[in-house]
């Protein structure tokens, strides 16, 4: 029995509640290897979360890009698509207004607006309080559409089951490198804006290269949320996660 | 940028090992950081003296140890350390692979007083 809040199994990795070993004991000065994770409170947190959505069905999905990369209208036209078909929820972080949640609100899903203030990214405990809201009885697919920021949401876990990176073609085709711990840990890719690609010489070639040198196999889907080209594949892989 | 805030949740963890340890003070504190952690240390350890300012960690210094990624390969059962920011399997090239360490955010060890 996990000490700190008294659930599941001792063993579990994420219950590393972190504990001390002193040396040198005959000294002021003392050495103490800790091994405590600073995280750990996040952490705990994201591991009920992915067992609070495991035992409802909920597939959970936590879109991560830069801001203005086009997470919001993706996921309008996401649940344009998806109504009737897949019950969905969101939960839309930025760090300030509601604006995000009133353009994805009357499309079928339920929306929750984060409003992080200082923050960069959603931490775990944001979304334990959203979920019961959020997630209604039948729900299958939680959007979790982070505050715009390539690198800090990758450092703390939510409970998702995966991220999905986006990156859309005004970025240019290196984002992959620049901040490839990302799309290292994304187990896909989404390359939004691609009506523009012509007009900017953008190269889809050059930027799939990019993202194998940090993600070898890495799916990616190149798509215009504008003009729905390429969005079928990215409904059809949706429904084959429900 | 939120090494700032990574900065407050190390105090906070640290001061919990000073109150456990019943000690007055830290002079050191070694933290490990995996190459996957999205933390970049620049940034920490400029706003660690920010973050430690009026508490027992305030005159400590700080070293920072670099983690590598080690991954357990799903498809050919294999762990290796990939060179980051590659995570893939560095025996078979598969991206199928499990994370062992690489993401800590850890206090490894603190010399205290």
């Amino acid at each position: 029995m996990c000490t700190e809040c008294g659930c599941g199994e001792a063993n579990e990795t994420h219950h590393d509640h972190g504990h001390s070993h002193t040396h040198d004991h005959d000294h002021a000065h003392r050495v103490v290897e800790v091994t405590q994770n600073v995280l750990a409170h996040n952490d705990h947190i994201a591991a009920h979360n992915r067992e609070w959505l495991a035992a409802r069905g909920v597939v959970a999905i936590n879109l991560i890009s830069s801001p203005g990369s086009g997470k919001t209208l993706l996921l309008e036209k996401t649940l344009e698509a998806l109504n009737g078909k897949i019950k969905c929820a969101v939960i839309t972080g930025d760090q300030q207004t509601d604006n995000d949640a009133r353009r994805l609100a009357g499309k079928g899903a339920k929306i929750c607006q984060i409003e992080t203030k200082t923050s960069c990214h959603l931490n775990a405990e944001q979304v334990a309080t959203a979920l019961p809201e959020t997630v209604e009885d039948g729900t299958q697919l939680l959007f979790i559409e982070n505050v715009g920021n390539m690198v800090c949401p990758t450092a703390f876990d939510l409970g998702e089951h995966f991220k999905v990176a986006l990156l859309s073609t005004p970025e240019g085709e290196d984002k992959p490198v620049k901040y490839p711990v990302l799309f290292a840990t994304a187990k896909l890719a989404l390359l939004t804006k691609m009506d523009l690609a012509e007009a900017l010489g953008w190269d889809l070639k050059a930027c799939r290269k990019y993202i194998q040198q940090v993600h070898p196999g890495m799916v990616t889907f190149g798509l215009s949320a504008k003009t729905g080209t390429g969005m079928e594949s990215w409904f059809n892989y949706l429904e084959s996660l429900v | 940028m939120h090494e700032l805030s990574l900065a407050c949740s190390l105090i906070e963890e640290a001061e919990k090992v000073l109150e456990t340890e019943n000690a007055e003070r830290a002079i050191r504190l070694t933290v490990g950081i995996g190459q996957f952690a999205g933390i970049e240390t620049d940034a920490f350890e400029f706003a660690f003296p920010m973050a430690a300012e009026g508490t027992k960690l305030e005159k400590a210094a700080m070293t920072i140890e670099e983690i590598p990624a080690t991954v357990r390969c799903r498809a050919c059962g294999k762990e290796s350390n990939p060179a980051f920011p590659r995570c893939a399997c560095a025996h078979c090239d598969s991206d199928d692979t499990e994370m062992l360490h690489g993401r800590e955010f850890i206090i490894k060890s603190m010399e205290i007083e």
